[in-house]
């Protein structure tokens, strides 16, 4: 594939995403409007047809849909995508706010479930087969059939409510008037725990798998026997010829599995009521604010399409065999 | 070797973008930080806010339980649940306001209607400064009015009822009404806030305003900080409040997920709840509890009127006998459960029938009707040819207990659950045969009953738009809309509860009490306001609450 058959591609995807983006939110039943006047937790609310006429108006809703989405196109190439019908704010604005606490938490996820899962996924491999392995290996499956949100749950269950060891939710403790920055880092940090190990134990075991098929394959190589028979110690072995070669092909695949963290948490957020992006989405939904919605989906299609673009470009350069395949293309 | 140089910087930069994020992640809650250092902090003319010592009869902080309402100017606070209003409401004032006996007056220190019943005038406090210094005027209210004409106060209060309002003196203003109306003291000027002209004359983007000065009042309270991403509110005190010492120094809601365990690990000091298994085991633990009085809430069906079933009210009538709505409300919420009146106007209010048709749970009296009706028994004990679905915007165990009970007669009752928009569009499009609702603002005025039914309402408060077709009732909820004589209106209204009884338009399942759990050992002021706060709300936060009035 050329690359400009891959740019292409990439932009028929983002134009394909921009139409459903649109779309999609107002396939859904009922509006903004709807969603104020139909109760839910909060009960119903009185509003006048006047006072509904007005709201319609604020948000250009009354407009034809061939308007609104000339709008929203308009929109689009400035990064203003309007209002937030429930913030009352650019929606700029909101996303900004939120979208450092889900960086955090999945940064921090990502970062952690890589080092752990590699790790005991390479120790595992080293010990195939036998026991210890198979034992690990069987600990693994079960974690990774563990919904996301039980695991969340349960950690929420045993550590903050029964130990209290940790706070309930949120992402800060509401107006601690910190003295110290360093007073501030460590509440963040008590509130953030639980929902960067949920999210960690949760991806940890895909990170395991992953390097442990890698590394068993590795192992069977022959430059591996090779470098065993001229005396290298067991140690230098694994790390310099083993791990090398194996943790190459897996850094696309756990780049690309970024974007996945990203809709894990979703569900994160919500079971720790963390304010991030994830739970910013999930309102947004329920409130039909499709401005928001248009943000927050261009915002994460984006994301997904520039990890997968960076998988793309270095894909070849690290998979030796794909290089040869590529020679005399200059990527 | 496969490695080249080059190789190892590509290898890194996934490594980096990871680095990458969590730096930014660093970087936005840096700005977030400065954001709240540089809180909306209006600028008061005596300087600062004082911090002083709580006296005798202070308390320092009362934090209490609630979830994000917006951002609290009159225009930007969200209008979904009770939430918004009252935080605005601790920032900026209305002309009169209701305390635990009823209207009272605020920004208005009193005021004479007319013999017509057209003209109230109101004589206003004087020597009050808004937040800013400036002096409160009657420039300001008949500004306010002109304002919300072509800015909607997006709240309720029928601003259409005012024909004109104009400055009498400096502190005298005339409100001129179209036509007779009874709930103007309560759910107009009660209701609607008074704006500083000096900031809202150069608004012209009111929903979007967010300068500091948007929250510019008179009130009780000044915003100390709102955290926007967790929606959680920090008050502190005014300490030059025209109508008295407030006594509470700060306020903060907090957005506790889980309210009774953050009450237990006292993150929180007071929250209101529903369950009342959950008030008992609190009242162990040593928390005092107030319950609303009056109630004023409803869980109830709404029955779509166009159904060609349904439209009988035969049938209506049927299901009221075939569900035991005394035991559904003690399962569901425990405590003394209250049975829904069929004329819709809690028990515990002052408006209530006592005269009014009830349906006792009478199983075999409902049988017989369906009957009658024609919707015969199959073999397998159901009337195959009357299945009902029922729609539910939330988790409803009430649809389900009522599915039980009606399959005890042998009607086969469908749940729908969908969102709270979908369910709205649904009741607008009339596409449904039954919907449950539950929602409070039935303890105030009864001209709620006059908005629902006669299609006002643009809401699931009542089929929206589609008006209750009888004649009689329509012209009764006018006569007592304009009606100032209260004891020939209350006459008028237990008429119309007659009639919805009779013909159940909406069957009102029980009416549920909220509980409020406190420490009366850390604030002592709390009280029931009369008739709810503003329209009918059976909360406790009410700034009366707050302050030594008179002091």
């Amino acid at each position: 594939m050329s690359a400009t058959k891959q740019a292409l591609t990439y932009m028929a995807v983002l134009v394909f995403v921009v139409l459903i983006n649109f779309w999609l939110p107002r396939l859904l039943p009922g509006g903004p409007v709807e969603y104020l006047t139909g109760g839910g937790e909060e009960g119903v609310i009185f509003l006048s047809e006047v006072q509904k006429q007005a709201m319609l108006e604020y948000y250009h809703l009354n407009d034809s849909l061939w308007i609104q989405f000339m709008t929203y196109i308009q929109g689009l190439f400035i990064f203003d995508f309007g209002l937030s019908f429930t913030y009352k704010a650019p929606v700029f604005e909101v996303i900004v706010t939120h979208l450092p606490w889900t960086l955090l938490i999945v940064g921090a996820a990502t970062a952690l479930s890589m080092i752990i899962g590699l790790t005991i996924g390479l120790w595992s491999a080293w010990k195939y087969p036998g026991r210890k392995d198979r034992s690990i290996f069987m600990v693994m499956l079960g974690f990774s059939a563990v919904p996301e949100f039980l695991i969340g749950m349960l950690l929420l269950i045993g550590l903050s409510v029964k130990a209290g060891a940790f706070p309930l939710s949120g992402a800060e403790s509401p107006f601690a008037q910190a003295e110290h920055w360093l007073g501030r880092v460590i509440d963040i940090g008590k509130h953030a725990f639980l929902p960067i190990a949920t999210l960690t134990i949760g991806n940890l075991a895909g990170m395991y798998l992953l390097m442990r098929n890698e590394a068993i394959r590795v192992r069977q190589d022959t430059y591996v026997e090779f470098a065993a028979a001229k005396g290298i110690r067991e140690r230098a072995v694994l790390w310099r010829h083993v791990a090398r070669n194996s943790a190459l092909p897996l850094v696309t695949v756990i780049v690309t599995r970024i974007g996945g963290m990203l809709a894990g948490s979703v569900l994160v957020e919500t079971v720790f009521s963390y304010p991030g992006i994830g739970k910013l989405l999930q309102e947004a939904i329920l409130a039909r604010d499709y401005p928001l919605l248009h943000g927050l989906f261009l915002m994460m299609t984006l994301f997904v399409l520039c990890l997968n673009l960076l998988a793309d470009l270095i894909y070849p350069r690290l998979d030796p065999r794909i290089r040869v395949a590529k020679k005399g293309e200059t990527a | 070797m496969f490695f080249s140089e080059k190789f190892y910087i590509k290898s890194i930069l996934a490594i980096l973008i990871i680095c990458l994020a969590v730096l930014t992640a660093g970087c936005g809650m840096q700005k977030n930080a400065e954001q709240v250092d540089s809180s909306e902090q209006p600028i008061t003319a005596a300087g600062e806010v004082s911090i002083a010592q709580p006296a005798a009869n202070e308390v320092k902080q009362i934090r209490i339980a609630w979830g994000n309402s917006g951002y609290p100017s009159p225009f930007a606070f969200s209008a979904s649940g009770p939430g918004g209003f009252l935080r605005n409401s601790f920032l900026f004032d209305t002309l009169t306001w209701k305390d635990e006996h009823g209207v009272i007056p605020w920004l208005a220190k009193s005021w004479s209607v007319s013999d017509s019943g057209l003209e109230y005038t109101f004589e206003l406090e004087q020597g009050v400064k808004w937040h800013d210094g400036e002096q409160f005027t009657a420039d300001d209210v008949v500004f306010s009015f002109e304002y919300y004409k072509s800015h909607p106060f997006m709240w309720t209060g029928d601003i259409s009822q005012i024909k004109s309002v104009a400055r009498v003196g400096d502190h005298e203003v005339q409100f001129t009404l179209n036509n007779k109306y009874a709930p103007f003291l309560t759910d107009l000027v009660g209701i609607v806030p008074i704006l500083p002209k000096h900031v809202w004359e150069q608004v012209d983007k009111p929903l979007e305003f967010r300068d500091s000065s948007a929250l510019v009042g008179t009130g009780p309270y000044i915003l100390k900080e709102y955290d926007e991403k967790a929606g959680q509110y920090l008050y502190t005190a005014n300490d030059s409040y025209f109508k008295g010492k407030v006594r509470v120094r700060e306020v903060a809601y907090i957005n506790a997920q889980n309210k009774v365990l953050s009450l237990q690990k006292n993150e929180i000091d007071a929250t209101m709840v529903l369950n009342y298994a959950e008030v008992e085991q609190m009242v162990k633990e040593g928390f005092d509890v107030i319950k609303s009085a009056p109630t004023g809430s409803a869980l109830r069906v709404t029955f779509n009127l166009e159904h060609p079933q349904l439209k009988d009210k035969r049938l209506r009538q049927a299901l009221a006998y075939a569900v035991d709505r005394e035991e559904m409300a003690s399962k569901i919420t425990g405590g003394e459960p209250m049975v829904g009146n069929a004329g819709i106007i809690p028990p515990d209010s002052p408006w209530y029938n006592t005269q009014v048709k009830q349906y006792e749970y009478d199983p075999s009296k409902a049988e017989r009707i369906l009957d009658e009706l024609g919707y015969t028994k199959k073999a397998n004990g159901l009337r195959e040819d009357l299945k009902l679905n029922v729609m539910v915007s939330s988790t409803s165990p009430e649809a389900q207990v009522m599915q039980e009970m009606l399959k005890k007669v042998g009607v086969i009752l469908n749940i729908q659950q969908v969102d709270s928009a979908t369910f709205s569009a649904a009741m607008g499009e009339n596409k449904y045969d039954m919907a449950v609702t539950g929602h409070i603002g039935l303890s105030g005025d009864p001209d709620y009953l006059r908005l629902w039914f006669l299609g006002q309402a643009s809401n699931s408060l009542a089929a929206r738009g589609k008006q209750f077709d009888h004649k009689e009732f329509q012209q009764l909820a006018v006569m007592q809309m304009t009606e100032l004589d209260a004891p020939r209106r209350k006459e008028i209204v237990s008429e119309m509860q007659d009639i919805l009884a009779e013909e159940l338009p909406t069957l009102v399942l029980y009416h549920r009490p909220f509980y409020f759990l406190h420490k009366q050992s850390q604030y002592d002021g709390w009280f029931n306001t009369a008739g709810g706060i503003a329209d009918g709300i059976p909360l406790w936060d009410n700034k009366a609450a707050f302050i030594d009035v008179g002091n």
